[in-house]
């Protein structure tokens, strides 16, 4: 196991949000975590990235505690995609991208060739090179969240947790988030995990799949095994009927609401 | 690169222009100094180095130190209307001086006003209590410390009032006059006391310029990429406030410099803080000694509060700049 959560529970001012959940994920596996608004999704995932801190229960990294690692130490092994934000930070795509080089940087975090030259490459991965120069505060959603990922891609870690990534997208967009991911990950081999709201997304473009219920974990497994069990289980986790559909040509099975 | 030489040619030129404002102040003033005077005469050389020099460097630290600390406090609650004074500091300084007058308490040493010894303790009053709340309520999330420092300010606000209600006109003058800040030093026995602090604030604040870039990006993404966000937070927000408090105690509150000198060296230098940081100290440094200069001449032989300049001379230049530039360079923050 790469990550592992055991036994986790979370919870927000004596409200319970997350409990007794246990997953594995190996390295290079691709997750999609999938649930209702509140199911606990996000806060699993920020968990998992040692952004807040379980009531009980423990997330390992290679077998050891991840609160037992400095920030700086976490932050060479999991990257983190925050869910879109309203505002932009006042600096150069390319500078912003730098800064993912932080954790491997000394005093007055000066940057090496070496930074230069992977934040050049984490431009390329997410397609946001010819942008490099503008100003965050100028791009559109699409563009931004492409940027938000280089900056994770820049920090070089085995780990990339995304929340939402390609929720608030137009399609053209989405799509480019999606052939960014599948080039990250065919490059590194990196170990995904995205939150997301897409059934269709979540089961072709992931190896595995984490479904919450209400803060229990209802489902993590392979996605074709769920996929096999689609539609009926869509039923107890979003609470209403999908049917399912093949697409005229390639004969892939696509999940509808009712 | 393009942008990091002119960042750092820019910090030259700006070393350079406080150093010349700095060597020049002392000759300027109620009286007009010259260095062969200042050989030859024995009071102009006790005017020169017991009066002028010691308030330059005042003047320089404090200004510098105010600065640095707006641009913290702007980075860090990611909020451009902060200001040093945000979290109430000034405010419990202005409390802490006006009881001291009010109750006619004397000096402790001819060099160090009681004024200034109670707005020092009414400052760290504000900072302990705000720290205290926050730690204690486990809640450091920038929305309820802003809130709170401002709630402490309006508290602090009224108990002065209250005092100034109780004064005759003679304290409330005094009260008033305090209140407008100045840089009425005699000798060098306060620097003692700000110079280190403000100067020690500063070195550990150069330690963490990286780290405010990270915090402009939303404290998650800070946190993901290795700063220990909240340490980070505490280190930064604590130390600065001291540093205010000894300033605003030797100076009183001088307004205008911490909020708007971070502005304009975004302006002109852009939001990285390895540029901003030093930029911020010499500009601040620089501007506050020149508001003095022209506080010591605009109506001599009396002395205008330094306080009563600050705004009146950068305020219209600020906003020029704002209205000029900051669409240009795509916003200020």
């Amino acid at each position: 196991m790469l990550i592992e959560a055991k036994n986790l529970s979370f919870a927000y001012n004596g409200k319970s949000v997350l409990s007794g959940i246990s997953v594995g994920i190996g390295a290079g596996e691709r997750w999609a975590v999938i649930g209702m608004n509140g199911a606990g999704k996000s806060t699993l995932i920020r968990c998992m990235a040692g952004l807040e801190r379980p009531k009980s229960g423990r997330i390992s990294f290679r077998g050891r505690d991840i609160t037992l690692h400095s920030a700086r130490d976490l932050a060479k092994v999991i990257a983190y995609v925050p869910q879109a934000q309203g505002r932009a930070a006042p600096f150069t795509v390319f500078d912003y991208v730098l800064m993912g080089r932080f954790p491997y940087q000394g005093f007055m975090a000066t940057p090496t060739l070496e930074d230069r030259k992977i934040v050049r490459e984490s431009l390329e991965l997410t397609d946001t090179a010819a942008f490099s120069d503008r100003l965050m505060s100028t791009l559109s959603g699409g563009e931004l969240q492409r940027v938000l990922i280089a900056g994770a891609v820049s920090q070089r870690t085995p780990i990339l947790f995304l929340d939402e990534p390609a929720t608030f997208l137009d399609p053209l967009h989405q799509e480019l988030v999606r052939k960014a991911l599948t080039r990250i990950h065919a490059e590194f081999n990196t170990t995904i995990l995205t939150v997301t709201h897409d059934i269709n997304d979540a089961i072709a473009m992931n190896t595995n799949i984490l479904a919450l219920v209400s803060g229990t974990c209802y489902y993590a497994g392979s996605a074709r095994e769920f996929a096999s069990r689609c539609p009926q289980v869509l039923w107890d986790i979003y609470g209403i009927g999908f049917v399912e559909a093949r697409l005229e040509g390639s004969g892939r099975k696509i999940m509808a609401p009712q | 690169m393009h942008m990091k030489l002119s960042g750092t040619w820019g910090l030259v030129l700006l070393g350079a222009a406080a150093a010349v404002v700095c060597v020049v102040s002392p000759f300027i003033g109620i009286s007009f100094l010259t260095p062969s005077a200042i050989q030859a005469d024995a009071t102009q050389r006790a005017v020169f180095y017991t009066l002028r020099v010691p308030r330059v460097l005042t003047a320089f630290i404090a200004g510098g130190g105010l600065a640095l600390a707006g641009m913290v406090f702007q980075a860090v609650f990611r909020n451009p209307l902060a200001t040093p004074f945000t979290l109430g500091i000034a405010s419990g300084a202005s409390c802490g001086a006006a009881a001291v007058i009010l109750f006619g308490l004397t000096a402790l040493t001819p060099h160090f006003p009681a004024a200034s010894a109670g707005a020092f303790a009414g400052a760290l009053l504000a900072l302990a209590l705000i720290f205290g709340f926050s730690a204690l309520k486990r809640d450091t999330s920038n929305l309820t410390m802003l809130l709170a420092g401002i709630a402490l300010s309006f508290i602090f606000s009224s108990l002065l009032m209250f005092l100034q209600f109780f004064s005759d006109s003679r304290h409330s003058f005094q009260i008033v006059r305090w209140l407008m800040g100045g840089i009425n030093v005699f000798g060098y026995a306060h620097l003692g006391l700000m110079v280190p602090i403000v100067l020690g604030v500063s070195v550990l604040v150069a330690l963490h310029l990286p780290h405010l870039d990270q915090l402009m990006t939303g404290e998650d993404i800070a946190q993901s990429r290795g700063v220990e966000v909240k340490r980070t937070k505490n280190i930064l927000l604590i130390g600065t406030s001291l540093a205010v408090s000894a300033i605003v105690a030797v100076c009183g509150p001088v307004g205008f410099v911490g909020m708007m000198v971070p502005h304009v060296c975004r302006l002109v230098f852009g939001s990285a803080h390895r540029t901003l940081g030093p930029a911020s100290f010499l500009l601040g440094g620089a501007y506050l000694v020149a508001c003095d200069t022209a506080a010591r001449v605009v109506i001599a032989p009396a002395e205008m509060p330094v306080g009563v300049i600050t705004a009146l001379m950068g305020g219209p230049f600020f906003l020029w700049l704002l209205f000029g530039r900051a669409h240009k360079a795509g916003g200020i923050f």
